[in-house]
């Protein structure tokens, strides 16, 4: 009988191919993007599940609170890691280690260095214990007991020493540079680690070799007041305690041991190691839990769409199918075995539409690569994977064959064969319904179109908004950290007489950048001091020149230690109305006496989301770690660089030079907003295509329907325009009902986001007028086509039938 | 077998009923062929649709070899529907998406008969019928005549012990009604029961019995003599 189902129902599908199409494609749509959202989910969530024990891991955190501001850290102080395991009931292991940022590998064996990476930790034996590593090569119980040990991954022991056996590369030296060399002796290899991992390092130094406490002071991780984040700390909880239980003794514990100060707060948590890609990673590899739930969202409304387009369209044609309801009531059927027949043929669409989707993602993978988390590759076939397709199939054809099934198999046989099933002028669940899914569908698909088109607005509104200096052109160069200063001036001499260079000048800081360093000042005014609060760069005098500022008033200063450069709203602060006042003012910055030496314009130095700071610029030669390099126009940039690293090579020959370019810095602020403009553009044309796709096939079945009608009122004297008016109507109603729907969210969502820029756009009503009106047109030009064709028919072949 | 007994149809209108049927007591036996005769109107496919259990809207007692069937469950209707009756409609309605063979096939499985018993006896009806050679093509590419053996063919594979039939020719011209009824009459003859209703007295004259029926009365009974 399923067989026959089966047949019936394939035969349905080639015969009725507008309807197949329809359904088909908008289904694979949403079968693919959810597919998608499924695999990217499925990898997110897959990170370090393979520890033994990995349920019982947990990582703790600090939250560290000065009045109302809170300072999260996913680091822990030193002493509580030392001590956490006494101290608190409950815990069956732990394991703290130190993160080391910008860490080099020397090996003095080749004399060869290996750049700069942060893949180098100081880790106790408690690591190898915490997380699952296959040993190659040395002891797992001994190897981080000893200062100076070192145990690398098997990947880096190949890098390190390429043809040496793994039995020989124990007890070679290597050396680790940070901001000292840490001299190291290999004391055991294992292998890569099996699996998604957040734990991406090569290099675990023993954490004994932090063994006094003024290292451990220069770390950070000497005392219960100090919080660094590179400080962490890893428990295995026993089953029998629970976190609450943990978390009060962890309080108690640093209670205990911290001095009291005022405002200051500290408190404990601990976060399940399956939570750790949500959070703070060691490579910033992590996804967020709103970008995937926002990812959820679209993917749901997409698929919606397509089942809601499925009902639609099979409630409405199911009055086609009534004669054949009715002929199979008389012959035995049942109403369950016609609910079932049409099911199946339901999956048969659903199972169309799969395979059409499968195909799909690949397309849907390309297209969203950008936004899909690194590392993130596509398997179709494995196991959770199939059975995903095959819930889901089943799932979806539940959903969305169930109404129209029910429908169809309710049928009365002897007034379905009679074809005394019609439309009729009273209130009828299924027109009720099929109209009110057509307006979730146009609402759903004008409040994307507002949404898109208001970010694009916005952003183009940011794009387009001068930011004060130039940002084209320019190239920072990052100085190695505690580089010599009178080496780094020669380089920034030395680069400045490249003929494509026009300047360079030595900063702390590019000239707009995402970091913030804010500090206090103290303006001696005829009277009083006033003290105000300042964002605060280091730059040499040519700072401004390099960079395109306008100094307004007075001069740029003299790389002296005394003369600083002021912005305008500084001067606004320090009470004065033209800032030629301001020029001579006296002001105490980091305890030393300055005086301002000229005033440059206010530009954005972050993103325009935020106000403009008041703002000096001082000069300090000591803490330099930026060139900003001013290139000739028209420079070849590639072969720039290329030459600009090989003058850095000549300085500093242990280093990676490290360049970027001060525009994709600017744009970076806004890669998240461009994001979410992106992914909204395609949730919104897959919508819009969807949604019309739906409205195609029910308009021209509902339109069929009343070709008898259109007749009659032709023969009664109509004109076209009155027919198209009359049929259009109708829609023109649900249209309007969507966009008041339609609306609120999009609103709703829209000054939520604006909300997060300082310079924004005004609430862009003529877009939501604009988007409504966009949708209508869309949806007469569907309806009109159909009417058209309808109204076209000639009267006397229509009428002749009846 | 089948015994009728003071049955009522009428729709409820807003200020009166409308009688489809009024008062209709009719016993019909093993082995007869009725026929039901009148104008449009009469009620004759309202009584059909009675007594083939697809319409229970009525008032009145219907038995079926004594059984009462309105104090039936619908499970025991369901069965009794699938045992007792076939249809033949006057518009054939063959499913246009089956070929011949899955329209005759299609009341076997939903009596559950197996594959090789439901093969054997599509075999048979095609062999009787002279529609092997047709078996794979679809209704639409059939004449109203050959659609209306498979009709036949399909109303009959089940082993039905009353045949029903509206109208069987009313779409026919005169050769092919009269090659249907040929048909009817060769059932008859191996024992069917066939209840038809029809316009044509011509088809009448197939029958054992004719039943007049006006206004939804009967007005005469009578019983045909075959020469």
């Amino acid at each position: 009988m399923l067989f026959n189902f089966f047949k019936i129902g394939f035969r349905n599908v080639l015969r009725n191919k507008v309807r197949t199409f329809i359904h088909v494609l908008g289904l694979s749509i949403g079968i693919a993007i959810c597919f998608l959202i499924f695999n990217v989910n499925w990898f997110s969530h897959s990170f370090d599940d393979f520890h033994t024990d990995a349920d019982k891991i947990y990582r703790v955190t600090t939250l560290t609170t000065f009045g109302e501001e809170e300072f999260p850290n996913s680091g822990v102080p030193g002493p509580l890691a030392e001590v956490i395991q006494d101290e608190v009931k409950g815990i069956l292991d732990k394991t703290t280690f130190y993160t080391l940022f910008n860490t080099m590998v020397l090996i003095p064996e080749q004399d060869r260095s290996l750049g700069r990476n942060n893949l180098s930790v100081y880790a106790d034996p408690g690591y190898f214990r915490m997380f699952d590593y296959e040993w190659i090569a040395g002891n797992p119980e001994t190897a981080l007991e000893n200062p100076n040990s070192v145990v690398i991954t098997e990947s880096a022991a190949s890098r390190y020493f390429s043809n040496t056996s793994f039995d020989e590369i124990l007890g070679k030296e290597l050396i680790y540079y940070n901001t000292d060399s840490i001299p190291t002796t290999v004391t055991g290899i294992v292998e890569d680690i099996g699996g998604q991992s957040n734990f991406i390092f090569e290099n675990f130094i023993s954490y004994a070799t932090l063994a006094n406490d003024e290292i451990k002071s220069w770390y950070g991780i000497d005392s219960w007041s100090n919080v660094n984040s590179s400080s962490q700390l890893f428990i295995k909880k026993s089953p029998e305690v629970s976190e609450e239980s943990v978390i009060a003794d962890m309080m108690a514990l640093s209670d205990r041991n911290m001095d009291e100060e005022d405002g200051t707060g500290r408190s404990h948590d601990m976060h399940p190691l399956s939570e750790m890609h949500f959070e703070r990673t060691y490579n910033n590899q992590g996804v967020s839990r709103s970008f995937l739930n926002g990812m959820v969202v679209i993917g749901v409304i997409i698929l919606v769409l397509a089942c809601l387009n499925f009902i639609n369209l099979e409630t409405a044609q199911s009055i086609n199918r009534s004669k054949e309801v009715g002929i199979r009531k008389t012959l035995g059927s049942n109403r369950f075995q016609l609910v079932l027949q049409f099911l199946s043929e339901t999956l048969l669409i659903v199972i169309l539409a799969t395979l059409l989707g499968l195909g799909l993602v690949q397309i849907l993978g390309v297209a969203f690569s950008d936004y899909l988390p690194g590392g993130f590759i596509l398997n179709m076939f494995t196991v959770e994977n199939v059975l995903f397709l095959i819930v889901f199939a089943l799932v979806l054809t539940l959903v969305t064959g169930i109404y129209p099934s029910l429908i169809l198999g309710g049928y009365q046989a002897q007034r379905a064969l009679k074809g005394e099933i019609r439309q009729s002028n009273k209130f009828s669940l299924g027109v009720f319904l099929r109209k009110n899914l057509t307006v979730l569908q146009f609402a759903s698909s004008i409040a994307f179109i507002i949404l898109v088109s208001a970010i694009s607005f916005q952003m183009s509104f940011l794009s387009n908004r001068p930011l004060g200096f130039e940002k084209d052109a320019v190239v920072h160069l990052t100085i190695p950290l505690f580089a010599d200063t009178d080496k780094v001036l020669q380089l920034a001499d030395r680069i400045s007489q490249e003929s494509y260079v026009k300047g360079v000048s030595g900063s702390n800081d590019m000239v707009s950048s995402s970091s913030l360093w804010t500090s206090d000042i103290t303006v001696q005014t005829d009277s009083s001091e006033l003290e105000l609060y300042v964002q605060v760069k280091n730059a040499d005098s040519a700072f401004a020149r390099v960079n395109g500022l306008r100094i307004v008033a007075g001069k740029a200063p003299n790389n002296s230690e005394i003369e600083v450069l002021v912005n305008e709203t500084l001067v606004r602060e320090m009470g004065f109305e033209d800032p030629r006042e301001a020029i001579g003012q006296d002001l105490t910055f980091n305890e030393i006496p300055r005086v301002v030496a000229g005033v440059i314009n206010d530009y954005h130095s972050r993103t325009l989301r935020e106000e403009i700071r008041p703002m000096i610029i001082y000069y300090d030669p000591e803490y330099l770690q930026k060139l900003n390099i001013k290139l000739t126009d028209n420079q070849n940039l590639a072969n720039a660089t290329t030459q600009l690293e090989g003058i850095f090579k000549e300085y500093f020959p242990m280093e990676t030079a490290r360049l970027g370019f001060l525009d994709e810095e600017v744009e970076r602020f806004y890669r998240q907003d461009v994001q979410i403009r992106n992914i909204l553009g395609w949730a919104c044309g897959l919508a819009i295509l969807i949604s019309c796709m739906g409205l195609f096939g029910l308009s021209s079945f509902t339109i069929a329907q009343r070709t008898k009608e259109i007749s009659i009122r032709k023969v009664l004297g109509a004109s076209m325009q009155q027919i198209l008016f009359l049929i259009s109507k109708e829609y023109m109603i649900l249209v309007g009902i969507s966009f008041v729907l339609a609306v609120f969210p999009a609103y709703y969502f829209l000054s939520e986001w604006l909300m997060g820029f300082e310079n924004k756009i005004d609430m862009p009503y003529i877009l939501y007028a604009l988007s409504g009106l966009g949708v209508l047109i869309l949806c007469l030009l569907i309806v009109g086509l159909h009417s058209f064709f309808a109204s076209r028919a000639n009267p006397a072949s229509v009428l002749k039938n009846e | 077998m089948i015994e009728l007994k003071e049955i009522d149809k009428f729709i409820e209108s807003r200020f009166q009923r409308i009688f489809i049927l009024k008062g209709v007591n009719l016993t019909i036996n093993e082995g007869e062929f009725v026929t039901l005769m009148g104008p449009s109107g009469a009620g004759k496919s309202t009584l059909l649709n009675i007594l083939g259990l697809l319409d229970d809207d009525y008032k009145g007692e219907y038995l079926i070899d004594g059984r009462p069937i309105h104090r039936m469950k619908e499970r025991e209707r369901s069965a009794l529907h699938k045992s007792e009756f076939g249809y033949i409609f006057q518009a054939y309605h063959l499913i246009d998406e089956l070929t011949v063979f899955e329209n005759i096939e299609t009341p076997l499985l939903y009596r559950k008969v197996p594959s090789a018993e439901r093969k054997s006896i599509i075999a048979n009806l095609l062999d009787r019928f002279n529609m092997v050679a047709k078996k794979d093509l679809f209704p639409a590419q059939l004449s109203g005549g050959q659609q209306q053996l498979v009709g036949i063919a399909r109303a009959i594979a089940g082993k039905p012990k009353v045949l029903l039939a509206d109208e069987p020719t009313g779409n026919l011209h005169s050769a092919q009604a009269q090659e249907i009824m040929e048909v009817f009459q060769e059932l008859h003859k191996e024992g069917a029961t066939i209840i038809q209703a029809t316009h044509a007295r011509s088809n009448a004259d197939y029958g054992t019995r004719l039943i007049n029926l006006v206004d939804g009365k009967v007005t005469s009974d009578e019983s045909i003599q075959h020469a």
